[in-house]
Formats: C-alpha cells, sequence, structure tokens
C-alpha cells in the first residue's frame, strides 16, 4: 500500500524530487566520496522524515566531523580570530566568505553555490552558528556576517537526546540573567510556563540548579563567558527550534530498524515471533492514540471484549476442516465442475448452465442446494424453486414477505413510503391477505417502526420470518420434498455424457463457437455484456429459448427479443440446426438430462446439412409424434434412446397451446421445443402434480392441519396471489426478469390457476 | 522523541495496554490446538495446476486493482493510465473501457449484480458508473461522484445496487445511499489508513485491515466494531472472509499472511512465503475456502493449504508487483493484476 503512494506521489510531482536528487549527486560527484554520503543522507533526512536513517546517522556524523576538525585547524583551517565590528570585539569568530572559500579549496568544488549548501548542511546540524542575534534562520552567507563553531561537546555525534528537564534549566538561568542580553523570546517564554507547570514537582531542583550554573559563570572570563552562553544557545536553537523552523536533529517518532525490514527471521526469531509480535503489535497500535475520548471508548470497547464468548481453536478448526470437506466438490480447483471446466475444454457450455437463472439446473447446482439456506437463496435459480414449491404448499406468503423487504431495502427512495404501506397491508395488518405469522415481540417494534417509515422498518420482521420460518420450517421441508427430489432426478448430468461425445467431436464444436462468436461480432456493437453472454452459447440458449431472453437483462421486454432473433437470423440455420438437434435429442424421450450434454454432440452433426433442409423437417417433426425422429436421434446417440424413459406427453399438448401467446416470433423457434424445460410447460406439469402429490407427500402434520383449517380461505387467497405473483416477479426481478419469458410464465400461472 | 503524553493520556493508554493483555491472556485460554494439528486428519490437497488462462491486455500503465462481477465472468480492472476496463474473462474481449477524470485510481469494484462499477483513489472521491447506461459516445454514464473525503479512497464494496461502503485513507468506513447520494453512516475505523475491506453480505459482516497493523471485524448495519485482531508487525495490505464467514485471512507488509478465527477471537494460522523477500500485497480465499491464495511483490501468486498451512506453489507469469487478486464466485477462476500493465486469468 504505501508503496503505491509513494509511487504515485513520486510520480504526481514529477521530477522535482528527482531534480533534488540529481543536484545532490552532481555536488558530491564533484567532491570527494565522503562528502558524497554525507550530502545524499543528509538530503534524504528532509525526503523521508528521517525513516531508517538512526542506524547510519553515526557515519554520517563522523564524516561531517572530521571535515569540521579539519576546518578548526589552526594552521590550514579556516582562519578563527577576534573580528572587530564597530567598537566591539567579537571573540573567536570566522567570517562567511573566508569559510566558503575554504570548502571550495578543500573540495575542489567550482560553483560556491554548493559551497554555500554544503555550508548551510553543517550550520543546519549545529556544527557553527551565526553571531549575533538577527540570525534566527541558521543560514550561512558569503559575505563578512559572523559564524562561530560549536564546541565538541554539543556535536550531534554525543547522541544528546535534550531532555525538558535540561532545557527548562536553560531558559530558567537565562530569565534569571540581564533581561537586555539574555531576554527570552516568545516561544521560549511559552515553553518556560508550560514546562514549568508540567515539572512542577521537581521544580525546586531545577531553579537550583539554574542558581548554581548562574552563580558559576560569573566567575568566569568575559570573552568566554560570551562565547559558552552562544555556544549553548545554538545548540538548543538547533535541537528546539522556534515555530516554523526545521529540526533536522529530531529523532523519527516510530522505531527504525524493526524486524520486518530487515532480512528474513531465523528459525530462532520465528518461534519466538509467534509470541511477541502480538504485544508489538498492539503497542504500536496503541502509541498511535492521540485522541483522549477515543481512547476512552477503545478502553471501553477491548472491556467489553473481556466478556466475550469465544471457542476453542480445536472446535473452529473443526468447523473450518468441515466446510472445506463439504465444499471441495464445488471448487473448480479441486474437482472437475459440471458441465466441463471451460478453460480445458474450451467449451463454453458452461457459462450457460451455470448461470444465474436456468431452466434445469446441473445436478451439482442441485445438490448443493441441500447443504444449507443460504446456498439455496444466494442461487436465482434455487430461489425461484423454493418460491414455486412453496406456492403449491399455498405457504408462499412467508418468502414473499421476506422478498418484498429485500427489494425495499434496494428500491428507489421515491417510493419506499407507498412500498412500506403496501407490505404492511399485505401482510401485517390484522387481517391482511396473506397475513404473516410473527410473534408479538416483533410486531410492536414492526409497529414501532412503521411511525417512521424507511427502508429498514421491516428488518426485524424479516430476520424473524427468515430465520424462524424460512430456515427451520420452509427449507427442511422443501429439501426432503418430492419437489426437490425430482429436482435433483431431473438435474443434468453433463459431464457424463460428455465422456461418450468427447472423441471426434471436438474440432467441429470449435467451429461452431467460433461462427457464433462471430454473429456477435457483426450483429452488435461490441461490447454489450448481455448480448455477448448469449453469443458464446447461443446454440445452447436458442434451445431454451426463454432463458436467453431472461439473460438479456435491463432491456424492456419486447426488444431483447427481436434483438436476439436479429442476431439469429444471420446464421438462423446454424442455430435452429442446433436447437433442433437437441430438440431431438429431448423429445427423443429423454426428460432432460442429456439435453446440453449432447447439444454439442449432436449439433455438430446436424450443422453440416443445408440449412434449409435441416430447417424444415425438424419443425414439422416437433408437432407430430416423437417416434418419427427416432433414427435421426439414433446415429446421434445410440446409447441414449435406451437409457432413458418414455417421453412425457402431457406437457407437449399444453406448450402449444400456450406458447402461442409471445407472438409471432416465437412461434417460429419455440414450437420446436416442445422439451419440458420450456417454463410454461414445467410450471403446467408441476401444477398437475401438486394435485396429485399434495395427498400423499409427507408434509408435516402441524402445517398440514392448518391448511385444513383454514384451506378455504387461503386457496382462494392464493390464486390471486399467483396471479399478484407473477406481476411481482416481474417488477422485482427488474433486469433479470422483466422479459417475454415472464410473459410466457404469466400466461402458464393464469392457466394454473384457471385450473 | 515523541511528545510526551499527558498524565491523562499515558493512564488511560496504560489502561488500555493491560486490558489488551488480558484478553490476550483469555485467548490464549482457548488456543488448546494448533490448526494444523487439528487437521491432520484431513486429505492432502493435491497439488494446484492453474495456470494462466487468459492475458488481459490492453492497459498501458500499472494495472492497481481488479475485481469479478458476481456472474464470474466479468472483470473489473484499474490501471494508472486512467482507464477501468470491464473485461469478458472468458473471452478475454473488452467489454467496456471507461475513461476516467483522475489517473491515480487505487480500487475498482464491481457490484455483485453486474449493473454497476465504482473505483476511487487519490482523487479522494469515489466514482461509481452505471455499466448499462452509456452516453452517446459508448462511455458508461456516471451515477453518483461521491465526495467528501480527507484522503484517499482505498478500497470499497457494494453492499447492494444502491449502497456502497467505503474505506479511506482518512482511517474512515462510510456507507453511501447511491440513490441520494449522500452518508448513511460514517465512522473513524482505524489509526492509520484503511487499506483493504471484506465483505460477509450474507452475516452484514465486513473486515477490514489498517495500516496501523491491526484488522477490525464491524457489523455493517450499526457500523460498529465488533472485534480487533492483532498480530501483524506491518500494514496489512488485504484481507479477505474465508467463504464459510467463521474466519478471514489477511495479507502482510511483514511477509505473513495470517488466519483469523471469528469465534474463536484470535489468530489460529501463520503463513510464510518460502523466499525471502515477498511481502505479500493482496489475498485471497478459493471458493471451498481450501486454498489461500496471496499476490506478493515478488511477482507471483502465493498457494497455501489453508488448513495445513503447507505453501503449495506459485503462480508464475507476471513480471512485477502483483497489486489486486480476485476470486469469482463461483470458483472457476482468479484474476490478477499487476504494475507489469497486465491482467491475467488463471484456471
Amino acid at each position: 500500500m504505501d508503496n503505491q503512494i509513494n509511487e504515485a506521489h513520486r510520480c504526481c510531482h514529477g521530477g522535482q524530487q528527482q531534480q533534488q536528487h540529481a543536484d545532490v549527486v552532481t555536488v558530491t560527484e564533484k567532491c570527494d566520496p565522503f562528502a558524497a554520503t554525507a550530502a545524499v543522507e543528509t538530503t534524504d533526512t528532509f525526503e523521508l522524515g528521517g525513516g531508517g536513517l538512526v542506524g547510519k546517522r553515526p557515519l554520517v556524523f563522523d564524516k561531517m566531523e572530521s571535515l569540521v576538525r579539519e576546518m578548526q585547524d589552526p594552521e590550514n583551517g579556516v582562519p578563527v580570530r577576534s573580528q572587530k565590528l564597530f567598537l566591539t570585539s567579537i571573540p573567536s569568530a570566522f567570517m562567511g566568505y573566508d569559510m566558503i572559500e575554504w570548502l571550495m579549496e578543500r573540495l575542489n568544488i567550482e560553483d560556491s553555490v554548493e559551497a554555500i549548501h554544503m555550508a548551510n548542511l553543517l550550520c543546519q546540524h549545529g556544527y557553527f552558528f551565526p553571531v549575533g542575534e538577527c540570525n534566527k534562520s541558521l543560514s550561512v552567507k558569503d559575505d563578512s556576517s559572523l559564524y562561530r563553531f560549536q564546541t565538541p561537546y554539543y556535536w550531534a555525534s554525543q547522541n544528546h537526546s535534550p531532555e525538558n528537564s535540561e532545557y527548562v534549566i536553560y531558559l530558567y538561568k537565562r530569565s534569571l540573567r540581564n533581561k537586555q542580553k539574555h531576554g527570552l523570546e516568545e516561544y521560549e517564554l511559552e515553553a518556560l510556563s508550560r514546562l514549568k507547570r508540567q515539572m512542577a514537582h521537581k521544580w525546586e531542583f531545577i531553579v537550583m540548579q539554574a542558581e548554581e550554573q548562574v552563580r558559576l559563570a560569573k566567575d568566569r572570563k568575559k570573552g568566554d563567558k560570551i562565547v559558552t552562553d552562544s555556544q549553548e544557545r545554538a545548540y538548543w536553537r538547533a535541537y528546539r527550534p522556534p515555530p516554523s523552523f526545521l529540526n533536522c536533529l529530531e529523532q523519527p517518532p516510530f522505531p527504525t530498524n524493526s524486524s520486518w525490514t530487515s532480512s528474513a527471521p531465523t528459525s530462532n526469531q520465528r518461534d519466538d515471533a509467534a509470541g511477541t509480535s502480538c504485544t508489538t503489535a498492539s503497542a504500536n497500535f496503541i502509541r498511535k492514540w492521540k485522541n483522549v475520548e477515543e481512547i476512552k471508548t477503545e478502553v471501553e470497547f477491548v472491556r467489553g471484549q473481556l466478556i466475550r464468548a469465544r471457542i476453542k481453536v480445536s472446535v473452529a478448526a473443526e468447523t473450518l476442516q468441515q466446510h472445506c470437506a463439504t465444499y471441495s466438490e464445488y471448487d473448480p480447483f479441486l474437482h472437475a465442475p459440471q458441465p466441463s471446466n471451460p478453460w480445458l475444454s474450451d467449451d463454453p457450455t458452461y457459462w450457460i448452465l451455470n448461470a444465474a437463472l436456468v431452466e434445469v439446473p446441473t445436478e451439482k447446482r442441485a445438490k448443493r442446494w441441500a447443504i444449507s439456506i443460504e446456498d439455496l437463496v444466494t442461487d436465482q435459480t434455487g430461489l425461484q424453486e423454493l418460491t414455486n414449491y412453496l406456492r403449491k404448499e399455498y405457504s408462499h406468503e412467508n418468502i414473499r414477505f421476506w422478498l418484498a423487504t429485500n427489494q425495499l431495502r434496494s428500491g428507489p427512495a421515491s417510493k419506499i413510503l407507498h412500498r412500506v404501506q403496501e407490505i404492511y397491508q399485505e401482510f401485517l395488518a390484522p387481517g391482511a391477505p396473506c397475513e404473516i405469522n410473527i410473534d408479538g415481540r416483533t410486531m410492536d417494534l414492526v409497529q414501532h417502526e412503521m411511525k417512521r417509515p424507511s427502508r429498514f422498518t421491516f428488518d426485524r420482521a424479516a430476520e424473524h420470518v427468515y430465520n424462524l420460518l424460512l430456515k427451520k420450517d420452509c427449507y427442511p421441508r422443501f429439501v426432503r420434498s418430492d419437489h426437490y427430489k425430482q429436482l435433483l432426478a431431473n438435474a443434468l448430468q453433463p459431464s457424463q455424457k460428455k465422456r461418450f461425445f468427447s472423441f471426434g467431436a471436438t474440432g467441429k464444436k470449435k467451429s461452431i463457437v467460433a461462427a457464433t462468436s462471430g454473429i456477435t461480432g457483426m450483429g452488435q456493437p461490441v461490447g454489450n455484456m448481455q448480448q455477448l453472454n448469449i453469443s458464446c452459447g447461443s446454440s445452447a440458449i436458442r434451445r431454451r429459448g426463454s432463458v436467453g431472453e431472461r439473460s438479456l437483462s435491463g432491456s424492456p421486454p419486447d426488444h431483447p427479443h427481436q434483438q436476439t432473433l436479429g442476431v439469429s437470423s444471420t446464421n438462423t440455420s446454424l442455430l435452429l440446426a442446433s436447437s433442433s438437434a437437441t430438440t431431438a435429442a429431448a423429445s427423443a424421450g429423454i426428460n432432460s438430462s442429456p439435453a446440453i450434454g449432447s447439444s454439442a454432440g449432436s449439433c455438430t452433426n446436424v450443422s453440416m446439412a443445408p440449412s434449409d433442409e435441416c430447417d424444415t423437417p425438424y419443425r414439422s417433426s416437433s408437432t407430430s409424434d416423437s417416434t418419427p425422429i427416432l433414427p435421426a436421434e439414433d446415429n446421434v446417440c445410440p446409447w441414449e434412446s435406451i437409457s432413458s424413459p418414455p417421453p412425457i406427453s402431457v406437457a407437449s399438448s399444453r406448450t402449444k397451446s400456450i406458447l402461442s401467446t409471445p407472438g409471432p416470433s416465437v412461434d417460429q423457434t419455440e414450437p420446436q421445443t416442445p422439451n419440458v424445460s420450456s417454463p410454461s410447460a414445467k410450471k403446467s406439469s408441476f401444477s398437475c402434480s401438486v394435485d396429485s402429490g399434495h395427498l400423499s407427500t409427507d408434509v408435516c402434520p402441524w402445517e398440514f392441519g392448518q391448511r385444513s383449517a383454514s384451506g378455504g380461505f387461503l386457496r382462494r387467497y392464493s390464486h390471486q396471489n399467483s396471479r399478484s405473483t407473477a406481476k411481482e416477479f416481474d417488477r422485482s426481478g427488474g433486469a433479470g426478469r422483466r422479459s417475454l419469458s415472464m410473459g410466457v410464465a404469466r400466461a402458464g400461472n393464469c392457466e394454473s390457476c384457471n385450473n | 522523541m515523541p511528545p510526551k503524553d499527558d498524565p491523562e493520556t499515558a493512564k488511560l493508554k496504560q489502561e488500555l495496554q493491560a486490558l489488551i493483555e488480558q484478553c490476550k491472556g483469555l485467548q490464549k485460554g482457548f488456543s488448546d490446538t494448533t490448526l494444523e494439528a487439528a487437521t491432520s486428519s484431513a486429505e492432502d490437497l493435491p497439488r494446484i495446476k492453474a495456470t494462466t488462462r487468459r492475458m488481459l491486455k490492453g492497459h498501458i500503465n500499472k494495472v492497481t486493482s481488479c475485481h469479478y462481477s458476481g456472474d464470474s465472468r466479468h472483470l473489473v480492472s484499474g490501471s494508472l493510465d486512467g482507464k477501468l476496463i470491464v473485461w469478458d474473462t472468458w473471452t478475454g474481449n473488452k467489454i467496456q473501457v471507461i475513461p476516467l477524470r483522475s489517473a491515480w485510481v487505487m480500487c475498482s469494484v464491481f457490484a455483485p449484480s453486474g449493473n454497476y462499477v465504482a473505483c476511487g483513489g487519490m482523487d479522494n472521491m469515489c466514482t461509481v458508473y452505471d455499466v448499462n447506461n452509456r452516453d452517446s459516445s459508448g462511455t458508461a454514464k456516471i451515477t453518483r461522484e461521491l465526495a467528501g473525503y480527507e484522503g484517499f479512497l482505498s478500497t470499497c464494496r457494494f453492499l447492494e445496487d444502491g449502497k456502497i461502503v467505503t474505506g479511506s485513507g482518512d482511517m474512515m468506513i462510510t456507507v453511501w445511499d447511491l440513490e441520494a447520494g449522500k452518508k448513511l453512516d460514517q465512522t473513524p475505523a482505524h489509526v492509520g489508513d484503511v487499506c483493504s475491506m471484506s465483505l460477509k453480505a450474507e452475516l452484514n459482516l465486513i473486515v477490514t485491515g489498517s495500516v496501523d497493523r491491526c484488522i477490525k471485524l464491524w457489523d455493517v448495519r450499526t457500523l460498529k466494531c465488533v472485534q480487533t485482531f492483532f498480530g501483524h508487525e506491518a500494514d496489512v495490505n488485504s484481507v479477505c472472509f474465508h467463504p464459510s464467514g467463521q474466519a478471514f485471512v489477511s495479507a502482510s507488509e511483514d511477509k505473513t499472511s495470517r488466519l483469523f478465527d471469528i469465534r474463536s477471537d484470535q489468530q489460529v494460522c501463520i503463513y510464510r512465503p518460502p523466499t525471502a523477500n515477498s511481502s505479500l500485497t493482496c489475498c485471497s480465499v478459493s471458493q471451498s475456502g481450501r486454498i489461500l491464495l496471496a499476490g506478493s511483490d515478488d511477482s507471483t501468486v502465493h498457494l497455501w493449504d489453508l488448513l495445513k498451512g503447507e505453501h503449495n506453489g506459485n503462480l508464475q507469469g507476471h513480471e512485477n508487483r502483483i497489486t489486486g487478486l480476485s476470486v469469482a464466485d463461483s470458483g472457476i477462476g482468479i484474476a490478477t493484476s499487476s504494475w507489469d500493465n497486465g491482467v491475467r486469468v488463471w484456471g
């Protein structure tokens, strides 16, 4: 993260910093090697705030100090003498240009600017300082201004960590002396009063110390006094700079060179790290807190954590292991997904069969629904199946309420008030058409919330419904039900069929994929997601026409259908060929399982035939009985026709009548799929099985009793509901379901009502 | 020297430290075994044979992030060239290229529904684009620009189509209502930049990792901190929920990845790359929760057996630091973004 930011910042500020670096480097290339490192590292302190430099510092100081010692050499150094300024003489001082000249000579610097820069750095590190009051800024000028060397006692390499107590002694001492000469600056006065408060407990000691030092100073010679005073002052000027001035000697506030920046820990350290790391981490965490109030809340929070219920690590490990074991079957990295791993087989059917909403789920997918209710309701198809099942049982008010509240949360803000009222009237008000069964306490909460309707008004009730009714009651019933068993039995097991067709056909399959993706390239603007969805598997989507339209999310009901037809028209022959081929397979009496598996294989065969020929015969055949196609089917898959159960005749007759509703365009393609997986057909077949299934299914006695008691009432409303639910879905599905297929579904629904 | 705390603060800090130590003592009491020991009976993880299936080429600068859509097929990636690209990972085609107002993008996410993408970065803003709604030039329209941060936006996640939660450099986490374009909730989350966030929508939980080296667990509805986890010795670059929702993994600058269990309230496993100098930038867990993946600045993705803590190999191919890693919901693919200007899909 930090790197990323640094990186970006660096880019951001363009070459500025780079430029700086370059400057320094040019300076240093000309200077001797020592100066090179010194200069680079000192500039680094400005840039990085000293991070990681503590370790290197003494080295830098050594180099700077050896230079300063040379400067002070009485023979070859910078000439230091008593300077006469007007009538006063200033002891042991040197002039700015003398030093610059010396530096240029000593280090072979050609440009005086570089020498001044060097001098400035030395000055800022406190090796010499400007004499006189006026010069606060610790800068060096190339003129006759006067400077004085700092005594080695105060040099940075001594590693003074100037303490507040020393500072306050110094300040107090000055305040005791001559006001004119030693008067305190404003910031110093502030610091003094602040420290006086803080150090109240040892103030007497400080006063004593300061007085002692003043007494000693009086005995000294005047010249010495001036020099030592100014040196001490310069020292504090460097370490406690006035506000808005840089202190380049400041220690970084965080520890540097800690364990992780060094190379990999040795094995010993590793063992150790486990124990100590927590402590260091939390210590670091605590150090960062600034605000007292925040610390207080944090303390409260941690105190609350003390009474937290924890489980043993062994239990946690077991849960994790169990989870991994349960789901490893569904992890494409561990087990092959159904129908096949698209990366290995190059077969796009995976994407089609695992779309959010499919007519018939793959076996794995259906199996997964039995693991937990979360697995069921997070899968769109699963949620739909659960709703279907509950509708059949006339107990779907709970799930409808739950879905409605979920929708409310993400719906448009303008309609919230309205929707809240609607939901309340439909599910919660006394005597509501589909009153849900929640306890009194939750009801009170809802009533309370209703005073200020918001997105979350029904959250408590929804949670209650989900946890107590759906999870504990409806879901287990669903998993035990015949409906689910039938789903499992009907689920696609494409991987097995795959094996059968895998030889020989792969080359041709690829050509189809290429052809279909070619269509999208021509037919529509590249880059529309939904349309691409189709393109990748249009052959199979055609077969299950309604599903194809569903995946066209977000478009108005009529258009998508037109569009897809537009696409398919460019290459209808191919699509029809493939779809009819699968139809053949399906109508040959296989309920649903081989449909996809064979589609790939069979369509390769058929697509070789000229389009006109394969178009007509199949259309006619589909309306007739399934037997005439069987010969054609035979050379596709002899094995399927043997193993498969006899065709379902109930569905086909109904489908035709229903399918006439959606419009002419559908008529062309859809009648060829009197295959059970068409939604309307399925729905009607469900409604059949409900009537028969009701008596036989093992519903829990309580549930059954309740229903018989209020049977008439419920039934009457459920008829109403099934109609309104269709609308509901229509609205709710938003993107996914607002399509023509829903029209079909609605038609189917109404019909089942009429029945 | 850092400025000294005044006595009150110092006392509070001491108290805090003592409480945390006490907490640790309690935690230790529940750590009766190690994860590796407890799961020794589990089947060995076979060597993972994943290779690059698609090279998504198109960005002309470092790619900083990538994220899968809920359909496990579409992917959004954001790059310092100032573009978001929406990819179809199966065909390798670009679905959309969205030019951004600021090139300094640090995160890009897809809404689970696939209808929106959001991105943000050093423009201190979170920008949401509607993928399905385009203007006359064919680029996606901006749905919302969410301003009001004092630091860069480092991470965000869609709670649903109309709600987004973000974490930022000003140490805040914020929940936005996209429809109204206003903050629903905001709270100071950490004492350092929030780096990363992972969402468990079903449980209404988010977990955030931060530069302050700790990881916090939040309830999305109230935006109250539920738990704090210590352990890392440097910035926590990335966090990711385990699919079970009972645990999460983290990747850190301290060259380790760790597994924390929520119910036992502590770190249960630590994973170190076999190479000495690989700090980890991003992490994720495979669909089943068995494989831990962590992208590294050594330009590979490290794999571990999450249960047994054994290193399972590397995904090699990128030529520079890996910045983002996203596992498809169905687990069918892994996408990685890198400073080598490339995005790769592994399967």
